[in-house]
């Protein structure tokens, strides 16, 4: 039998998620990345975007707003800032949020402003874009 | 021996100070059930990071960030965590006995600074004429992680500015709904966060991406602020099961004082209508002789 990792999703919210997995691909912050069991252990910062995780062929999608990896040979824990299921995700709001941050930069704010409306921009899109890429997977 | 009226009035107002309490017992265990949520969705964020840093920590080469390193000068900082608000029995008297307990211990080396969290606190220090180094209070009703975000950065800023020696942080550990406990725990620099227990057997070498020190940089803060947030949480929790018991109790013990004045007031009635009776029967008895 193939050894599987063990991937721990937590938020300073709530524990999302827990669970065996096989594989499980990371918004790394210099770029996506894969993990499979065995990884050298590794830290990682994360971006804002999309987190899969397979197992026995099912293949699961979060949308999780940056954070913080810690990869071992038998484990991946995750620490984001927020995470949700693709079918969480509440599309609307994510447009919502887009919409204001981009208003937002429009209207040209202050240096310290810009940085956190940067980030919460690039949440709203990392939600977008994993909602788009699970319904098209249906529809497809 | 009071009159049979006076003792009426007793009985009513006691009764109003026990509706008082029981509702407030009532408030703050509705209010506790929230913050424990809250308290105990926290807790595994904050147990996954510590043992990150741990890992962290443990690559001594790699380990050079101005939140790892001990400052030798310097001052201690004291950051004390109270309530607004009392009627919460020996929650905050404990927690202060205790970080005066640390403050006379260390008073003699370098001195303490403090910063003070609630108004309890402040007014403590205030009639013990010392000045705290920094004071916030009134945030516990809306307590958000702003708070923890803005109490950190000032610790952060002023411990790499090397105002500092050491940061440690004296608040009320919720246990469960009965059991609180004060807690000191050293917050930086961040190291031997086991307390001294046996190292990991495994001493990891990691990779970093972006670079150890980015990573550093980023994890480092995050860290304690999420230390002062889990305390902040925690105390709150504390604090509201130290109110609820408190105010259990006081709704008891009026239970027992309105038993109490009654059975006075019924032997007082009691006695009254004895008394007019014999008097009756006494008068009586003159006029038939």
């Amino acid at each position: 039998m193939r050894k599987n990792l063990t991937l721990e999703i937590v938020t300073p919210q709530r524990h999302i998620l827990s669970q065996e997995v096989e594989e499980v691909v990371c918004p790394g912050a210099e770029g996506s990345f894969g993990v499979l069991p065995g990884h050298i252990p590794m830290v990682s910062a994360l971006k804002p975007g999309m987190l899969k995780y397979r197992q026995e062929e099912e293949e699961v999608i979060y949308a999780i707003g940056g954070g913080y990896a810690e990869i071992g040979p038998t484990s991946v824990i995750v620490l984001a800032d927020t995470a949700e299921r693709a079918d969480e995700i509440d599309i609307e709001a994510a447009r919502r949020e887009k919409e204001r941050a981009l208003a937002q930069m429009k209207r040209g704010i202050r240096n310290v402003e810009m940085e956190g409306v940067e980030v919460s921009l690039k949440k709203a899109l990392a939600r977008l874009s994993v909602a788009d890429a699970v319904r098209r997977r249906k529809s497809g | 021996m009071p009159s049979i009226r006076q003792l009426r009035e007793r009985i009513k107002s006691v009764k109003n100070i026990q509706q008082i309490t029981r509702a407030m017992k009532m408030v703050a265990s509705a209010r506790l059930r929230r913050a424990q949520k809250q308290l105990l969705e926290t807790r595994p964020y904050a147990g996954r990071i510590t043992t990150i840093i741990e890992h962290i920590a443990e690559c001594p080469e790699e380990a050079a960030h101005p939140l790892l390193s001990t400052n030798e000068a310097g001052r201690s900082a004291l950051v004390v965590l109270t309530s607004d608000k009392g009627l919460c029995a020996g929650f905050n008297a404990q927690l202060l006995q205790k970080a005066g307990g640390s403050l006379l211990a260390q008073s003699g080396s370098s001195g303490i600074e403090l910063l003070v969290l609630g108004r309890k606190g402040i007014d403590f220090f205030r009639r013990n004429r010392i000045k705290p180094f920094r004071e916030w209070a009134g945030f516990w009703q809306e307590l958000s992680w702003h708070h923890a975000d803005l109490v950190g950065q000032e610790l952060i800023d002023a411990y790499s500015a090397k105002r500092w020696r050491q940061v440690t942080l004296v608040y009320n550990q919720f246990k469960s709904a009965l059991i609180q406990e004060v807690v000191e725990q050293r917050l930086l620099p961040v190291q031997d966060l086991r307390g001294g227990k046996q190292k990991a057997d495994t001493l990891r070498d990691y990779e970093f991406e972006p670079s150890a020190p980015e990573i550093y940089a980023l994890l480092l803060p995050r860290y304690v602020k999420m230390s002062i947030w889990r305390a902040l949480l925690e105390s709150k929790a504390a604090e509201l099961a130290a109110r609820m018991q408190a105010m259990g109790n006081a709704t008891d013990s009026a239970g027992e004082m309105i038993a109490d004045v009654t059975l006075q007031m019924n032997r007082a009635r009691q006695a009254g209508i004895t008394r007019e009776i014999s008097e009756l029967v006494g008068s009586a008895e003159a006029v038939n002789i």
